[in-house]
């Protein structure tokens, strides 16, 4: 057996127990609706299903996927910029660090739902869930990049210095290679907050086209069905967004090796 | 020509190097010996450029090249760019055929056995244009075959250079070196200098035997 097919086989069976697993847990579902036979409380998966065929035939489906799509990305990479920027003036400027350090500790502490009423009385609904999300994943950012700054290795920084490497050769050959997979990490473990935290925002503020609100309006008027289709909408995107932010990472720090030394 | 004038260096309480005054001259390779852990890496590094905090004066250092005594390679980069990094692509592929490395251009330092990481490292240094190259312990985990190569490897790159060397073993003293001078675990001090005189090229078994005697002595 070739190393391709062997590697294809592991990965057909890993997905396969993937599925298993899923559907095992629908199974569980489906079991659950049958006992408790009340559409108040829980629905069937196939129920759930027919709703969101239906919703994704209505145009305002898409306005509110889009509009909450794109407010918690909006959010997440100014987080990513700022993070960044953060970290670096953070580690080079002591004062700077004394002075953030506590502010960033006091976000990372804070409830996300102070912090959805807060936003709520100072910028307005629509702008709560993007802010809510950039709150979120801003120390997540800064503290990975800034953990990456200091770690970078003073021997290759020696090197750089012996072999007069410019301070632009020595930030793109020697600091982004270093920081790269700490900042990658940052990236996807800040995406999940992110979206999380943003869809908790919009169903606190309601702006007037989200998914946060569909899934408030379902509580308000107890459509199961509705709330169970949206929830579904929310695991759904977060996975697609999750897979895409995986790929171009991934394809962005292709970079092998982890060892500096052998000998 | 290096100039070492009233030089001392200390790590806190503990004075490594007390007040050396020397000279390493042009077109010669010098090797320094010392009892591990007495200096000899702290001298390098103030040769290199990459100590601050000492005492007297180093004159004569124009462009240095280093082989560290850690091969310091890039992990993210391949072992060919981890030479070409500091050199242009002919100069990386001659090194890289002289080293035997060409089947290992395109591998990772984490993918190399570690006499390749060393060997990479060597080349790295000897692909600069420079005036003074440090080796510390440039030879390290090479085997008896290997060593012979990188022999006349390292004599034909160290032409017109101040060339300053550790290392543990003697055979390598006897074969590149044309003066050793060795220093005291206490303070640094200079006990022996002495001069190879037969030309590096001309040393047989019987003149390398002696010369190992020599040193040992």
């Amino acid at each position: 057996m070739t190393t391709s097919t062997t590697t294809l086989n592991l990965k057909l069976k890993s997905a396969l127990k993937k599925l298993l697993a899923i559907a095992f847990w629908i199974g569980i579902w489906q079991v659950a609706y049958m006992i408790v036979q009340q559409e108040i409380l829980i629905v069937s998966p196939a129920q759930v299903v027919m709703r969101l065929f239906e919703l994704i035939q209505e145009k305002d489906f898409w306005h509110a996927t889009l509009l909450s799509l794109l407010r918690i990305m909006e959010g997440y990479l100014l987080a990513v910029v700022i993070g960044v920027i953060l970290a670096i003036l953070t580690t080079k400027i002591s004062f700077l660090y004394d002075l953030f350090y506590p502010v960033l500790s006091l976000i990372k502490a804070t409830p996300v739902a102070s912090f959805i009423i807060l936003a709520l009385v100072w910028i307005g609904r629509d702008n709560v869930p993007m802010f809510i999300s950039l709150l979120m994943v801003l120390p997540i950012v800064w503290s990975n990049v800034s953990a990456g700054i200091i770690g970078v290795d003073k021997d290759l920084l020696e090197v750089a210095k012996v072999f007069g490497f410019s301070k632009v050769k020595t930030i793109v050959k020697i600091y982004i290679p270093s920081i790269l997979p700490m900042f990658l990490s940052a990236c996807t473990t800040g995406l999940g907050f992110a979206w999380k935290a943003g869809i908790s925002a919009e169903v606190i503020s309601v702006p007037t086209f989200s998914i946060g609100t569909q899934l408030f309006n379902a509580k308000i008027y107890i459509e199961t069905q509705d709330l169970f289709a949206w929830t579904l909408v929310v695991v759904l995107l977060s996975v697609i967004i999750e897979k895409l932010v995986v790929t171009i990472i991934s394809r962005l720090g292709g970079r092998r090796g982890v060892s500096n030394d052998k000998t | 020509m290096i100039k070492l004038e009233n030089l001392s260096k200390s790590f806190g309480d503990r004075l490594v190097i007390d007040n050396l005054n020397a000279v390493i001259k042009d077109n010669q390779i010098t090797c320094i010996s010392s009892a591990s852990g007495a200096g000899k890496t702290t001298l390098l590094r103030i040769i290199a450029g990459l100590e601050n905090q000492y005492t007297g004066s180093v004159s004569g250092v124009q462009k240095v090249s280093v082989t560290f005594q850690e091969d310091r390679l890039f992990p993210w980069l391949t072992a060919r760019q981890n030479i070409e990094i500091v050199s242009d692509s002919a100069k990386t592929q001659t090194l890289l055929k002289q080293m035997q490395l060409t089947n290992e251009a395109d591998k990772y330092p984490n993918e190399l056995s570690g006499g390749m990481c060393r060997r990479v490292s060597l080349a790295r240094s000897l692909a600069v244009q420079s005036d003074v190259l440090i080796l510390d312990e440039p030879l390290k985990g090479l085997d008896t075959e290997l060593k012979e190569k990188m022999y006349s490897l390292i004599l034909e790159n160290s032409k017109s250079k101040i060339v300053i060397m550790t290392t543990h073993e003697t055979v390598d003293v006897a074969r590149l070196a044309d003066r050793v001078i060795s220093f005291s675990s206490n303070g640094f001090k200079v006990q022996k200098d002495i001069v190879f005189d037969v030309p590096k090229n001309q040393r047989d078994e019987k003149v390398v035997l002696e010369y190992i005697e020599l040193i040992k002595n």
